[in-house]
């Protein structure tokens, strides 16, 4: 998220500028829409309750993730859904002697700067979805958000090794999803 | 030493961040060289990375950003 810049914080500058992160946020880390309404209701509120806070204040965006992280593993756990068919380990896919078990296929080149269509914007949110929630939340703040892993470990609980761990494993799962529909198009 | 492709798989991380030392980046590249599944691999992973760094943010709901809106335009002070 952008750091706000010179100038007021209104409730309207709010609810332009950083609804629709929030809200997003809230939603790949849920994978629900309705959650994350909820979720981005109840940030918004406190955002605006305490806007003469963060009035040109640096540490805004940093507070607002946090808010919104909280605030999003609150709503999961309130909803208390646990994963549904975990994900093989990609990991588990090599040989004991350490090859890949299985082919290795390449994908289309893609162009320097890719712009997603709305097929492949949709494979890539299904795929995040589809992740098991421990690795989703850490895979959604280091590569959608793009957040250093530092913050991320200060904002999960977790030491930085154990986000590099969880986001390598989450990274080789979206590779998996996502080859599934890219080796197609080559084939 | 030579690295094995489970290894090579497990290294990508550090690969990518560019924290390899001078030893893991020269064996990686060696390896890489001579495994043409692993450089595919390392290709489709960072082509992974590549494609979620470009997904845009969806719109909100029409009508949740209507709500929204007007909830907030009627929020009370602040604190």
């Amino acid at each position: 998220m952008a750091e706000p810049a010179d100038g007021e914080l209104t409730p309207e500058r709010v609810f332009r500028e950083y609804a629709p992160r929030v809200y997003n946020l809230a939603r790949r880390m849920l994978g629900n829409d309705a959650d994350a309404e909820d979720v981005t209701q109840d940030v918004l509120v406190q955002v605006v309750r305490k806007l003469d806070t963060f009035r040109g204040d640096a540490a805004f965006t940093t507070w607002l993730h946090r808010v919104t992280v909280n605030a999003a593993l609150a709503a999961r756990r309130k909803r208390a859904r646990r994963d549904e068919g975990r994900l093989t380990d990609p990991l588990d896919a090599f040989t004991e002697d350490g090859h890949h078990a299985g082919f290795v296929r390449p994908w289309p080149k893609l162009p320097d700067a890719p712009v997603l269509d709305r097929e492949q914007r949709h494979l890539i949110e299904n795929a995040i979805a589809g992740l098991p929630e421990m690795y989703r939340d850490v895979f959604v703040l280091a590569d959608v958000e793009h957040l250093p892993n530092a913050e991320i470990a200060d904002l999960l609980e977790m030491s930085v090794p154990a986000v590099k761990s969880r986001l390598h494993r989450a990274r080789l799962m979206m590779r998996d999803a996502l080859s599934r529909h890219f080796e197609e198009r080559l084939s | 030493m030579n690295l094995t492709c489970r290894k090579v798989t497990e290294l990508l991380i550090d690969f990518v961040e560019g924290t390899l030392t001078d030893d893991q980046q020269s064996l990686l590249q060696r390896h890489l060289c001579g495994c043409v599944p692993c450089a595919i691999y390392m290709h489709t992973y960072h082509d992974t990375i590549r494609l979620t760094h470009a997904l845009p943010d969806e719109p909100l709901p029409p009508e949740f950003a209507a709500r929204l809106k007007a909830m907030l335009n009627e929020s009370p002070a602040r604190d």
